[in-house]
């Protein structure tokens, strides 16, 4: 910086007559003969000259270095993410959550054993359920003392992954949410060895979006609170995912609206799809951009490509008098497909029966029941055609029921022998299918509160295969939630890592739940963590 | 605190039209947060509760934010909503703190090269902004407005809520300081020729 100092004229008298006027000589408005007066002063006046020129240089500085920059900034996309948090139609029915209003966290079940696991019906309402700690409800056995670390590089952030599609080896995304921990409890009435849980700041919790490309997930910063559930990638510059976003904390104003966004190949942008309002959506698929089905905790939708429609469900489901849980959407065609889930009867929300698995049929234009399987929750659908596909669920009857897999061929859904043996199948739960073809399958298993190991069944076209995945949890219990795999011999699967134990006193206070992504890649599964 | 929230007119802005009025004004409203409150993150905590405002009004069907609305008046209402929100932090914050120039470097434009040496515009700059911090907050924001943003003395009134001859002596005065403080922080701008 040049320091050289020029000595500055001396003021005159006069100058001080007109030291208020000068800086804003220009300004419209003045007084025109006090404006005259003051310019036959500065022309003669070599001070106030060099105030004048002082006056314009600061004018300068002030264009250069406070105006608005060239580049914007470009926080439109985020400034409106964060105002859509509110509901944009039947505005009078909602209101956005506030920070100060927490309460205990009523997670949304999203596989066949969180079904299990949030049986109550209380579940479909905003109600104080500690599902964290009933997640651990069948495998309180292990919690334990040891706060060695996990077998991960990623540290806990307290981030779950509820969804992975691959759009190829080496590009594919991820979706969940990461959820601000209030306090962590001791609870001693949730299952045998449980002695954990704690509050979620559901207001607050934020959904998480990984890419991954070329051998390395990445964050992509979305400024939505809610959770984000499900992705489909259309094509590498064509994608969907949806989720929901909490609305308020109780009802009649509670509860979600739906979260929907669109993938250009350039960006992730939120899509106004009609009205959203209580749309907690599950799993999606997308046959195209004009054509998505979805299940939304009872209901199935359907979105057009202009916005998204509450289907009608089957009258002998009786929802008046029975409670109606779907949990999963395949549609083989835009006009058949099938949904699965389960029914139970309730009086106001209370069970007053044993649930049914039921299964669901799309075909001319209207859902039908197509089947029910008495003391049983249906899960995960993955169809290869209309003549043939997969179906997970759980059996309750008995003390330790199997697991249920049902084949579709020939017009029939037929139930297959349980691939499990007998000494792993008991409290084994079959998660996310994913068929690539008829001879080509995966599925997610995770076997028995006795050893609680995660496993993959693969199915070649004549039988299921059972393959452990060789990792040493240590101290953490994997939860996983969808697999996707890219090609026959490379693949991904997401959920989380939980704890065992935690440290109550931790500030701020975690769970210290960890992403998991396991990556299989020339036969063997490793895990993995974004960057 | 729950609120009720009308159900939306039919002379409102659409969703579109809204996310065109926050495209539009976004950057020049987090600027003069900027330099109003001396904090980016308050800055973008403000202009978020600024919008939050447009958009409830928006919904309410309430102008200027209906449609064929002029675009000097939204860009007015925003700026007058910015101004009392940025006035009313500095009440609460009482001090204002200045950051590291490294986010200057970002937010205030890629330095000119051509004009001055990137040394000596950072100076220059840091200059300015520590100067302009000295201001009594309500004659900042005429400065800003007038100077940085290019509203006339008649806008600046309509948005501090002062008549424009109150709006010119608050000019003079931020003027005066800043020239003043300016020249004892900055000789080099006071320099013949220059």
């Amino acid at each position: 910086m040049n320091n050289h100092h020029t000595p500055l004229p001396n003021p005159t008298a006069r100058c001080k007559t007109y030291a208020a006027l000068l800086p804003i000589l220009d300004e419209p408005g003045i007084d025109p003969d006090a404006a005259a007066e003051a310019r036959a002063h500065l022309a003669t006046c070599a001070y106030c000259q060099q105030q004048r020129a002082a006056y314009r240089q600061l004018e300068l500085a002030a264009s250069r270095y406070l105006a608005p920059p060239a580049s914007p900034s470009y926080r439109t996309e985020a400034i409106m993410l964060d105002l859509l948090g509110e509901p944009v139609d039947g505005a009078g029915e909602g209101e956005p959550a506030t920070a100060t209003e927490t309460y205990i966290s009523p997670r949304k079940p999203r596989s066949a054993r969180r079904f299990i696991t949030s049986l109550a019906p209380l579940a479909a309402v905003l109600v104080i359920v500690l599902i964290t700690v009933t997640l651990f409800a069948n495998h309180g056995r292990f919690m334990g003392n040891s706060t060695s670390n996990p077998p991960t590089p990623a540290v806990g952030s307290d981030t779950e992954l509820s969804d992975v599609d691959m759009i190829s080896p080496t590009e594919g995304w991820a979706v969940g949410f990461t959820f601000p921990i209030l306090q962590v409890e001791t609870v001693d009435d949730m299952g045998p060895g449980v002695s954990w849980g704690g509050q979620v700041d559901l207001a607050h919790e934020t959904v998480v979006l990984l890419h991954y490309f070329q051998g390395r997930w990445t964050p992509i910063h979305l400024s939505i609170y809610g959770q984000l559930t499900s992705i489909v990638m259309l094509s590498a510059t064509d994608g969907w995912a949806v989720g929901y976003t909490p609305r308020g904390l109780f009802p009649p104003n509670g509860h979600f609206n739906g979260l929907f966004l669109h993938y250009d190949g350039h960006s992730w942008k939120q899509v106004a799809a009609g009205p959203m309002n209580g749309f907690n959506f599950g799993r999606l698929q997308m046959l195209s951009d004009t054509d998505g089905w979805a299940t939304a905790n009872s209901s199935i939708v359907h979105y057009d490509g202009h916005s998204w429609t509450t289907q009608p469900i089957p009258a002998s489901l009786e929802p008046d008098t029975h409670y109606v849980a779907l949990n999963s959407v395949f549609m083989t065609s835009p006009s058949a497909g099938w949904a699965t889930g389960y029914t139970q009867p309730a009086t106001n929300n209370v069970p007053t029966g044993s649930p049914s698995g039921i299964i669901l049929r799309y075909l001319n234009g209207q859902w039908s029941l197509y089947q029910t399987i008495p003391n049983a929750l249906m899960g995960t659908i993955s169809m290869t055609s209309a003549d043939d596909g997969w179906l997970s669920g759980s059996s309750l009857a008995g003390a330790n029921p199997p697991p249920i897999l049902l084949h579709y061929t020939h017009n029939t859904w037929t139930q297959v022998p349980d691939p499990l043996d007998a000494a792993e199948s008991p409290d084994a739960s079959f998660d996310d299918i994913s068929m690539r073809s008829p001879t080509d399958g995966w599925m997610l298993v995770t076997m028995g509160i006795s050893s609680l190991q995660l496993g993959i069944l693969r199915y070649d076209g004549s039988q299921w295969r059972l393959e452990r995945l060789p990792i040493d949890w240590k101290n953490m219990v994997p939860q996983v939630f969808s697999i996707s795999m890219a090609s026959a011999n490379d693949g991904w699967i997401a959920g989380s890592l939980v704890p065992k134990s935690i440290d109550r006193a931790t500030k701020p206070p975690s769970f210290n739940i960890t992403p998991l992504l396991l990556h299989l890649y020339n036969g063997t599964w490793s895990i993995t963590s974004p960057s | 605190m729950r609120t009720h929230h009308p159900p939306i007119s039919s002379s409102s802005l659409t969703l579109a039209d809204f996310t065109g009025v926050v495209d539009r004004h976004q950057n020049a409203l987090c600027a003069f947060l900027h330099h109003l409150v001396g904090d980016i993150e308050q800055a973008y905590d403000l202009l978020q509760d600024t919008f939050h405002d447009a958009w409830r009004a928006a919904r309410e069907g309430l102008p200027p934010f209906v449609a064929d609305s002029d675009e000097d008046q939204m860009r007015r209402w925003l700026f007058r909503v910015a101004y009392y929100k940025g006035i009313a932090a500095l009440r609460r914050r009482r001090l204002i703190r200045w950051e590291s120039l490294d986010f200057l470097i970002s937010f205030g434009g890629e330095p000119d090269a051509a004009s001055a040496p990137f040394e000596d515009q950072l100076a220059e700059s840091e200059a300015l902004r520590a100067a302009l911090a000295r201001l009594a907050p309500q004659d900042r924001a005429c400065f800003l407005l007038r100077a940085a943003h290019g509203l006339s003395a008649a806008e600046v009134g309509q948005i501090v809520g002062a008549s424009p001859e109150v709006v010119r002596k608050r000019l003079s005065r931020a003027r005066q300081r800043l020239r003043a403080i300016y020249l004892a922080q900055n000789t080099r701008v006071l320099e013949p020729g220059q």
